[in-house]
């Protein structure tokens, strides 16, 4: 793919013949050991188009669905999380991914970038008040960034400071995942402290497992080396989560599978009954630990990166 | 994703192992390295005993009641937790029956011997990692001794 700059080419400034030729979306220079990366886009017929497009709609396209899978998948456990506030940024995270999804396909399908339907939407109501091109285009985008990444850094605020808190509350819920390898996956366990005491469960077994404490407790002299996180949580929160607990541990010998019941979807119930927000792909233990610690943040950085990615399509 | 959980109760007679805990722990250790031939690290710290041949270990150690309580990731590996269990009956334990507790698997009573008699065949699948776990190479185990 690409084409090899001639030894007497500028860094990263192709030539007049490469410029002129219909090429596939990225070429490479390369020259004292420096590579630079300009990626072009072309339609079907091969020609590149010109314009204020600088990135090719294909790459572009895939940001955009990688984004919009992102927010979905934050807004489905949102939408999960019993709190009307969540739900409500749950419902509006998932209706602007799956726009920003379906904005990708199409520019992975058209190979020209292509903006949200919420972007346009803005853009024209804009337009219609009396804004500039430039300005309806400005407004546009940014009410994209609003409907994207709004609720993902609010729940992501409200994380950082439930996670701050931790520390001082006298009700909260701790997450503890235990490391087993790069290639196998490890273990979960879900703990609600309310009293000045912390009552662990854990789904122990396969065929059948069951819900049960977990003993010796993580953080305990002699316990596993736990990777502990704490978030502090409302009394209701602690007494719906404590009610989840007392729920699952009554359900008695079920049959372990790899999308639940088991040790992962054991812990993101409590959680969810706890208000905390936990995104869809967070599966496994590794990946729950990681939803819990920086899912928010993943979003706003993937959300961010599909508007921006859009907004380079420019006016349409 | 999960954790196998094995429980013995060894009744009013503490069985043969010492009382303190750790000295408990370090003659499983011992003896499990006896009944196995492969080497068993005992991790103090985290109560702890790795078992790096089989990439596994159990942890979790809990002794309440005249009740031994021992745990490992999922899956059970059927090496490692039958011989186990011969180490634990062999001390006089009992082992319990709940549902969701090991059981031991007619089928693997043939794995309670040295690794070095098993065939390369077995070590071989018997070292193979879990998969999503599973360990689905364990059905190519050889149904007979070797």
């Amino acid at each position: 793919m690409g084409q090899r700059g001639r030894p007497d080419d500028r860094l990263g400034v192709p030539t007049k013949r490469q410029k002129n030729e219909a090429t596939t979306a990225a070429c490479f220079f390369l020259r004292n050991n420096a590579v630079a990366v300009t990626v072009r886009p072309h339609n079907k017929a091969g020609l590149t188009r010109s314009g204020t497009d600088t990135v090719g709609g294909r790459v572009v396209g895939v940001i955009q669905m990688a984004g919009g899978a992102l927010e979905i998948a934050l807004g489905a456990g949102a939408f999960a999380t019993p709190t009307g506030v969540t739900q409500v940024g749950g419902v509006i995270l998932i209706a602007h991914g799956a726009d920003t999804f379906i904005a990708g396909f199409r520019s992975i399908w058209s190979d020209q970038v292509q903006q949200s339907f919420t972007q346009q939407g803005a853009a024209a109501a804009a337009k219609k008040l009396g804004a500039s091109d430039v300005a309806a285009q400005r407004i546009g985008t940014g009410a994209d960034l609003v409907a994207g990444v709004g609720p993902s850094l609010t729940i992501g605020v409200m994380r950082r400071l439930a996670i701050a808190g931790a520390g001082s509350a006298s009700e909260r819920v701790a997450v503890a995942y235990l490391h087993r390898g790069a290639l196998e996956m490890g273990h979960n366990a879900v703990g609600i402290r309310q009293g000045g005491t912390t009552a662990w469960i854990h789904f122990a077994g396969m065929n059948p497992g069951r819900v049960i404490p977990v003993i010796p407790p993580p953080g305990a002299a002699g316990a596993q080396p736990y990777i502990l996180t704490e978030l502090a949580i409302t009394t209701e929160q602690a007494g719906q989560a404590t009610a989840a607990m007392h729920r699952l541990r009554a359900l008695g010998p079920q049959e372990w599978a790899l999308f639940g019941p088991n040790c992962t979807t054991t812990v993101r119930e409590v959680l969810q009954q706890a208000g905390i927000v936990v995104p869809a792909w967070s599966q496994s233990p590794f990946l729950l630990h990681l939803g819990i610690n920086v899912g928010p943040e993943i979003t706003v950085v993937g959300g961010t990166a599909a508007v921006v990615g859009g907004a380079s399509g420019g006016s349409r | 994703m999960g954790v196998i959980v094995g429980t013995w109760h060894f009744g009013e007679a503490p069985g043969d192992l010492p009382g303190d805990e750790s000295s408990a722990i370090a003659t499983i250790a011992r003896r499990l390295e006896a009944a196995t031939g492969l080497r068993v690290e005992n991790q103090q710290e985290y109560r702890a005993l790795r078992i790096p041949p089989l990439r596994d270990e159990l942890f979790g150690w809990a002794f309440i009641d005249h009740t031994v309580t021992v745990h490992s990731f999922i899956p059970a590996h059927p090496y490692l937790w039958e011989n186990l269990d011969a180490v634990m009956t062999a001390a006089g334990g009992r082992r319990d029956t709940e549902a969701h507790l090991w059981q031991p698997n007619p089928a693997h009573a043939r794995l309670r011997t040295r690794w070095d008699t098993l065939s390369p065949h077995d070590r071989f699948l018997l070292r193979m990692p879990s998969l999503l776990g599973g360990r689905p190479f364990d059905r190519l185990l050889s149904e007979t001794a070797s």
